[in-house]
């Protein structure tokens, strides 16, 4: 693996995670205000539906960025993170990003399955 | 076998940065270096995560203010205005000794290293022990169950002490390091420690200025 691919890999491992769950959270809220609020009723939305689908989606793309910061950590095996930069920066990134996406996929899941279970449409 | 090349180098063959030894090893080393060490990186990934937290402590801070009348509460005296600011110029101007220790270690001259980063710890400790001062004080009239004033108030500011006291504690550590020589791997933690300062600095002027805005 030539190192720009690396490079790709290793950013999109570290951030994708992040700005998925990010995502999904928003436009979570939007469903649910779409299908709560008057103005989106008649549309028709269904709030399970919709949520489940984004929470698949999200997990399928963590799982993705797990996958890239896998395959880096892979591929740099034979050195450490206190190697000269680059390499250093990239297997520590890597490193972190397989941390981090492990607890990105856990608040996708509660955050989808949180607004799946959870009543809709009630006034707190 | 991965066919990955650095710098026209096998992946294996990279040499560990943080294996040098010495003064004049040391920098060579870091003036060879072509990017931040992964001790920076890290760093700059707590500094992220930790300016989150302020972040989410200081817009806690607003919307409370912003759903109060009255704020601070009867009873509940104003902050102080010109001891804290005062403070504030002592703490941030360590910043300048942090910043010439990472200047130093990067040429390899520890002795002024272990100086600079002992001078800054000397400033912050003072800071330090009055700021605990003044906390337990204002603990004296008012506490973190009295309203959401001083819940947010008490929280925000031990959460910055907090902060001061685990630089304290980083620099401490750093010199105990620098007592034994100087290796790779302690001036990456010089650098890395410097950079925690000068984070720890401007989040103390956002808190500080976040604290002293109830008196607008």
């Amino acid at each position: 693996m030539n190192r720009r691919r690396l490079e790709i890999l290793q950013w999109a491992g570290l951030f994708a995670g992040g700005l998925v769950w990010a995502t999904q959270h928003v436009l979570g809220f939007g469903i649910t205000q779409a299908e709560c609020s008057v103005g989106g009723q008649r549309w028709g939305i269904s709030n399970d539906t919709w949520e489940g689908a984004l929470m698949g989606a999200a997990a399928l793309c963590v799982v993705g960025a797990w996958a890239a910061s896998l395959m880096v950590l892979r591929a740099t095996r034979a050195t450490s993170y206190e190697d000269e930069p680059p390499l250093s920066r990239i297997r520590f990134f890597a490193i972190a990003a397989v941390t981090a996406n492990a607890l990105f996929l856990g608040m996708v899941l509660l955050d989808g399955f949180a607004s799946i279970f959870d009543v809709t449409c009630n006034q707190a | 076998m991965t066919d990955y090349v650095a710098g026209g180098r096998r992946i294996a063959n990279v040499p560990h940065t943080t294996e040098a030894e010495g003064a004049a090893a040391v920098a060579a080393a870091i003036a060879r270096r072509n990017g931040l060490p992964a001790a920076v990186w890290g760093m700059l990934i707590l500094i992220g995560s930790e300016s989150m937290l302020f972040g989410c402590m200081v817009a806690s801070y607003f919307y409370l203010r912003f759903h109060n009348a009255q704020w601070p509460p009867a009873g509940v005296p104003k902050p102080d205005l010109l001891v804290p600011l005062v403070m504030l110029a002592v703490l941030v101007s360590t910043s300048v000794p942090m910043q010439l220790a990472s200047r130093a270690v990067r040429r390899g001259r520890v002795g002024a290293t272990r100086f600079f980063v002992l001078a800054a710890l000397f400033v912050q400790a003072g800071y330090f022990a009055y700021e605990i001062h003044d906390y337990t004080d204002r603990l004296h009239q008012f506490d973190a169950t009295t309203g959401a004033y001083g819940s947010i108030y008490f929280t925000l500011l031990g959460a910055d002490h907090a902060h001061v006291l685990l630089g304290m504690l980083f620099s401490l550590w750093l010199l105990w390091k620098l007592a034994r020589g100087l290796t790779t791997y302690r001036a990456n933690a010089t650098q890395a420690i410097a950079w925690y300062w000068h984070a720890v600095n401007v989040i103390t002027i956002v808190v500080i200025g976040t604290l002293l805005s109830a008196r607008a």
